[in-house]
Parts: structure tokens; C-alpha cells; sequence
């Protein structure tokens, strides 16, 4: 199936298209349930970052520059949402949905290990990125009290969102973008 | 250009964006922009809030569910404990009452001597209706005393223990007691009966007593078994004989017995009086 939303619903083309901005619309979603709603609900001590899994499915699924334009998007607004220094996610989310994109190019990206693969990665490299952030900043971090306690708790729990959130991330992918996905057998 | 050159081109261009918006942020420059954009969204944050609320408690609720079933049997053991607690306050206080009426009599009454006694026992059977008081043979009380509670008539005392005393209540169909018909100018006697009913019949009036309904039935010292004048009821209807000459009343009691907790046996009159 391929988008209507993507090429067809693109006014000038430097604008984004209707299908990216569908997205953004999905991921400032996230974004609000990530900051509003899960505090109350840890898993392990720790809670799901909906919004980088979902930037790096996404970016696992994407050829091309629409993935840095949602990693920003959806980093910018944790960053509103959270209360965090603004750009902080914006930029570190920026730079995996880059990683992400770029590291997986050429392999099977219809395949749900490969998102999780790089939601791992990317869980590992964004909390200590994060916290060296925010130390930049000012924030007085605690390096050993903060990133042992809680960085096998994230990777586990966004491995789990990963696998909830992947066909969610793909139909949406599919229908806001015209591009089809790249598999080793061809494309779906 | 190559794909690849853009995609670094755009993340140059967004990585240079972050960091003026951190700037800005750090600046407080960006702050009206942050908080137009937050109360837009505003309402849609507090309702998931609300709901996130809501659904924690829920869930917490469900945590503590073991928990919350043990602290529910304590809280109704407690209740229970505090629910038998007011039943015996309300009890005290019922008994309370009973004693204040019995000295409102005593006061009523000065030449009476009075024994207040607490009713400790009931026919089992309801077929003799007597009543057991705590107090006996120690406490001065002999066969054929007067038991009386709120100010009437309610027993005799028919069998006395040392420690205790069987009273015959006025309603027992067993009983007859000698009383008065107190009309307004002149009074008729009558024996009055139990019956199985809620009501006594005062038989034996005579056919010229003018009596009426509504007047009071008092006890007389015919017999010589009670005081004269204790208040036994009031008359509620007469009825004629068509075989007699003869009267005879339905008398409404004063006392209900089977209501009492507390009596008083008058164990006789002050000397004087």
C-alpha cells in the first residue's frame, strides 16, 4: 500500500509533507502520553521513551532526511513536555534517528528485529548522552547513582515498547509516507 | 546532491538549530514561545493527567488488594466491636432513663417505700408471663407486694428467693387484682383481670356506677393485698351483660411490661402516712 498523504499532499517542496507533519502530529502524542501518563506507571523502576523508540523505528524504515526531521520534532517536544532544557532531546534524538538511519541502510528493514536491535543501541548510547547533556548544562548529575540504575531497566522497557510500538510506527509509516519499505527480498 | 550529503546537510542544519534553541532556553528567550505551545496543550495534558490518575490508583488499589482485604476484615471486626459498644450505650442509657423514672415515682411518692429492682428474667414459655427481678427475701421483699414501674401497677410479686422474686405482671391472664373505677364524683369497684390480649377486663361493676370511658382504674385495699390508689390504667370501653347485672370494662394498662427494664416493689408505706 502506498501512501496518499506523502507526494500527492505536498504543497512547495521545501515545506514538509502533510504525512510528516501526520507523524509529528503521532509522535507529539507520544510525547504528551510519555510525560503525562507513564510517570505514574514505571516498569523496573524506569519508563518507556516512547518517543526515541518510535524516531528510531521510524528511522530504520526511512531512506533519506524525513527520520532527522522527526527526531527533531519528537525531541523538541519531550524537551517542551518534560520540562527538560529545550534542544537537548531535540539534538541527541536528532543525532540517533542519523545513526539509525544510516547504520541499518541496506538490510532488512521490514524486519521488527532490526528496530528493536536499534532501539537497544540507541537506549544504551541516549542515556549516558543525556545525562553528559545535561551535566553541559549545569545539571549537577550523579553519574553512578544515575546511569547503572537505570540503564538496563530502559533498554529493557523500551524493548518492550519497541515491540508494542512497531506495527503502530510501520502503518503509520506506510500511510504517511510514499515510499515503500526496503526488505532483502525487494520492497513491501 | 547525494542523499547522503543532504541528510548530513540536515543535520548540520537541525543539530545548529538544537543549539540556538537551547540558547534561547538558556537565555529565557524561548520562554513565551514554550508557554503558548504548553497551553495549547494544555488541556489535553490534564485530562491524560486525570485519567493516568485515576488509572494508578486503580492499579495500586489492585496491588493492595490482599493488603486491603485484611485491613477490611480489621475495620469490620472494629465496627462490629464499636456497633456492640453504642448497643451498650444505647442499653445504659435506656436503664438510665428507667432509673430516672423510678425516682421521679419515688419523688411522686414519698410515702411509698420503694425498692428499685432490675427485671433479670422472662417466662421462657409466655405462658405465665411472670418476670424475674434481682433483688429477694434478703432485700425485704415478701409474697403479695406491689410491683410498679413509671408510676402504675405493673405486677405482684408471687414467689421470693433470697436473691430474687418472680413477679406476676397485671396482664397475665392469672392475675386479678381488686381496683377502683375513679369516675368524677364517685368511684365503683370491680376485680380487674388479665387476659391474653393487650388489654384488662374490670369486671363486677355495678349496673349503677357511673363510670365512663377515659376514666382511671386504680388499685383498692380490698384484699388488703396492694396500697390503695396505685394507677392501673384507664377505661377504653364498658360492655353490658345481657345475663348480668353486671358490668364490666376493657381497661387499657398503664404499664407495658414486656417494655421494662427496671421495676419497683413497694415494700410499704412510711409510718404517718
Amino acid at each position: 500500500m502506498v501512501s496518499r498523504l506523502g507526494t500527492a499532499a505536498r504543497g512547495a517542496r521545501w515545506l514538509p509533507s502533510l504525512g510528516t507533519w501526520a507523524a509529528a502530529l503521532f509522535l507529539a502524542l507520544l510525547a504528551l502520553v510519555q510525560t503525562s501518563v507513564l510517570p505514574y506507571f514505571e516498569v523496573l523502576g524506569a519508563q518507556p521513551s516512547l518517543v526515541l523508540v518510535s524516531v528510531v523505528i521510524l528511522a530504520t524504515m526511512q531512506v533519506g532526511t524525513r527520520a532527522l526531521g522527526l527526531g527533531f520534532a519528537g525531541g523538541l517536544m519531550v524537551d517542551l513536555f518534560s520540562a527538560a532544557p529545550l534542544g537537548t532531546n531535540a539534538l541527541l534524538f536528532t543525532l540517533i534517528a542519523y545513526v539509525a538511519g544510516g547504520g541499518f541502510g541496506g538490510v532488512d528493514r521490514a524486519n521488527i528485529v532490526i528496530p528493536a536491535t536499534a532501539v537497544v543501541l540507541a537506549t544504551a548510547a541516549y542515556y549516558p548522552s543525556v545525562l553528559l547533556a545535561l551535566q553541559l548544562q549545569g545539571v549537577d548529575v550523579v553519574w553512578e547513582a544515575h546511569l547503572p540504575a537505570r540503564l538496563w531497566p530502559a533498554i529493557i522497557v523500551n524493548l518492550g515498547a519497541a515491540a508494542v510500538l512497531y506495527y503502530p510506527v510501520r502503518m503509520l509509516e506506510r500511510w504517511t509516507h510514499g515510499r515503500p519499505i526496503p526488505t532483502y527480498r525487494g520492497v513491501r | 546532491m547525494r542523499g547522503g550529503q543532504r541528510a548530513a546537510i540536515v543535520l548540520i542544519g537541525l543539530i545548529v538549530a538544537a543549539i540556538v534553541l537551547s540558547m534561547l532556553h538558556n537565555t529565557g528567550a524561548s520562554v513565551p514561545v514554550e508557554g503558548l505551545v504548553l497551553r495549547v496543550v494544555e488541556p489535553v495534558r490534564s485530562a491524560f493527567t486525570t485519567v493516568a490518575n485515576g488509572a494508578s490508583r486503580a492499579l495500586a488499589d489492585l496491588e493492595r488488594f490482599g493488603e486491603m482485604r485484611e485491613e477490611n476484615a480489621a475495620l469490620r471486626a472494629e465496627v462490629a466491636e464499636l456497633r456492640a459498644q453504642t448497643a451498650r450505650l444505647s442499653d445504659a442509657e435506656r436503664e438510665n432513663e428507667r432509673f430516672r423514672e423510678a425516682l421521679a415515682y419515688l419523688d411522686e411518692h414519698p410515702e411509698l417505700k420503694l425498692l428499685t429492682a432490675r427485671i433479670v428474667g422472662r417466662d421462657s414459655l409466655d405462658v405465665l408471663d411472670t418476670i424475674v427481678i434481682d433483688r429477694g427475701a434478703s432485700h425485704g421483699i415478701r409474697v403479695g407486694m406491689a410491683v410498679v414501674a413509671n408510676g402504675g401497677l405493673a405486677g405482684r410479686v408471687t414467689k421470693v428467693t433470697e436473691t430474687t422474686a418472680d413477679v406476676l405482671p397485671v396482664h397475665s391472664p392469672q392475675s386479678t387484682v381488686n381496683v377502683l373505677a375513679q369516675a368524677e364524683d364517685a368511684a365503683a369497684d370491680g376485680t380487674l383481670d388479665g387476659t391474653t390480649g393487650a388489654d384488662l377486663v374490670m369486671r363486677h361493676i355495678d349496673a349503677e356506677a357511673e363510670i365512663m370511658v377515659g376514666d382511671p382504674v386504680v388499685t383498692s385495699s380490698l384484699g388488703g393485698g396492694l396500697p390503695r390508689g396505685i394507677p392501673v390504667g384507664r377505661i377504653v370501653a364498658i360492655e353490658v351483660s345481657p345475663t348480668s347485672v353486671l358490668r364490666q370494662a376493657i381497661v387499657e394498662p398503664l404499664v407495658q411490661l414486656e417494655r421494662l427494664d427496671v421495676v419497683q416493689v413497694i415494700l410499704g408505706q412510711t409510718a404517718g402516712s
